[in-house]
């Protein structure tokens, strides 16, 4: 009985201790959409471009009484992940992508993303979200539209990179997804094209 | 139950916590939309102030209120927000602290009503004027309108 209390108790040691100390993670951050086709933007150019406003120092911590708040870090350029998927949706629009002079211009600024444990011993829930400000403009016409998701995880041991990058990922395309399936955009581009 | 069982149900709780983590949820929060046209017109030569005319459609289901309107291009220039009454026959403008657009709701700046004045600017038609919207929420958007001649100016104000 004593032998099992005892591998019990180096068992929770080693728990704790992989809860203080996190070493960062980089994950890389590939938002993906899924457009149902449209020709909406047939016979008409876009061009659009992701922009990085997060404030600096990483998207949050993996808990732990050690952990660094900005132990999740993003390993790949955002700006250009986030023009991939917008070209992704606005093609499944019909619109033809062009470098300038294009009818519509689409920016998604990154406002928020993280991927957030409180520093306690043990890490047992995750706060993540995902936030985007999408501008939208033809002619004279601006369309703003911010879309915000938000997620509840728990774990009680460190998440793998994979897990987080998962986590990630999952919410900023749920985000961008909003985007595309928002109706009052839509409209406006129906409106003034 | 033997000492030997509990412990087992121990280890076997203590290992599933261990392992296991709750279903992951995704919760969207209410989109904020935003449509915003508009125009400035032309100034004559020798004008001081030249005047622009935004229609703000908010579609969020809360009301925003633009508190301030910046000209980002231009440090030396300013823009009021104002409005035009008339008391006693005679119309006067009065200078406006907050905008408020009501949730889904509309506003349209025209002529003889709420507008912008814009100092320290020359404006010319087919340029385009760099504005900047600050709302009281603290966000901030940035936008171009067009610049009209007076008698495109004139035919948006009827027909646009």
């Amino acid at each position: 009985m004593k032998k099992v209390f005892t591998i019990l108790a180096a068992a929770a040691a080693a728990v704790m201790l992989a809860a203080c100390a996190h070493s960062p993670v980089q994950v890389v951050v590939q938002p993906q959409v899924n457009v149902p086709a449209d020709t909406i933007g047939s016979g008409y150019t876009v061009s659009a471009r992701g922009v990085n406003q997060l404030p600096g120092g990483g998207l949050g911590s993996l808990g732990g009484i050690y952990a660094d708040s900005s132990n999740v870090r993003l390993g790949n350029d955002i700006e250009q992940s986030l023009q991939t998927a917008l070209y992704q949706g606005l093609e499944s629009w019909s619109f033809r992508p062009v470098n300038s002079g294009a009818d519509v211009e689409v920016v998604a600024n990154l406002t928020d993303l993280r991927y957030d444990s409180p520093n306690k011993l043990y890490t047992t829930k995750v706060d993540t979200g995902a936030g985007i400000q999408l501008q939208v403009t033809v002619g004279g016409a601006t369309f703003f539209g911010n879309y915000a998701t938000s997620g509840k995880d728990r774990n009680l041991i460190k998440p793998s990179r994979e897990e987080v990058q998962s986590s990630v990922n999952r919410l900023l395309s749920a985000t961008l997804q909003r985007a595309f399936e928002d109706e009052k955009l839509k409209a406006f581009l129906r409106q003034h094209l | 139950m033997s000492g030997r069982v509990k412990v087992a149900g121990l280890v076997s709780l203590v290992l599933s916590l261990l392992l296991v983590s709750t279903a992951y949820q995704v919760q969207a929060d209410p989109a904020v939309q935003l449509q915003v046209t508009g125009y400035a017109r032309e100034m004559p030569p020798g004008a001081v102030m030249g005047a622009a005319y935004l229609t703000l459609i908010n579609g969020s289901p809360r009301a925003r209120r633009l508190q301030k309107v910046e000209l980002p291009d231009n440090v030396q220039a300013s823009a009021a927000m104002h409005t035009t009454e008339e008391v006693d026959g005679v119309s006067r403008m009065r200078p406006l602290t907050e905008i408020a657009v009501a949730e889904r709701g509309r506003l349209e700046m025209r002529p003889g009503a709420t507008h912008l004045m814009l100092h320290g600017v020359k404006l010319k038609a087919g340029e385009l004027l760099a504005l900047r919207l600050v709302f009281a929420d603290g966000e901030t958007l940035d936008l171009q309108i067009p610049v009209r001649s007076a008698v495109s100016a004139q035919h948006q104000h009827h027909h646009g």
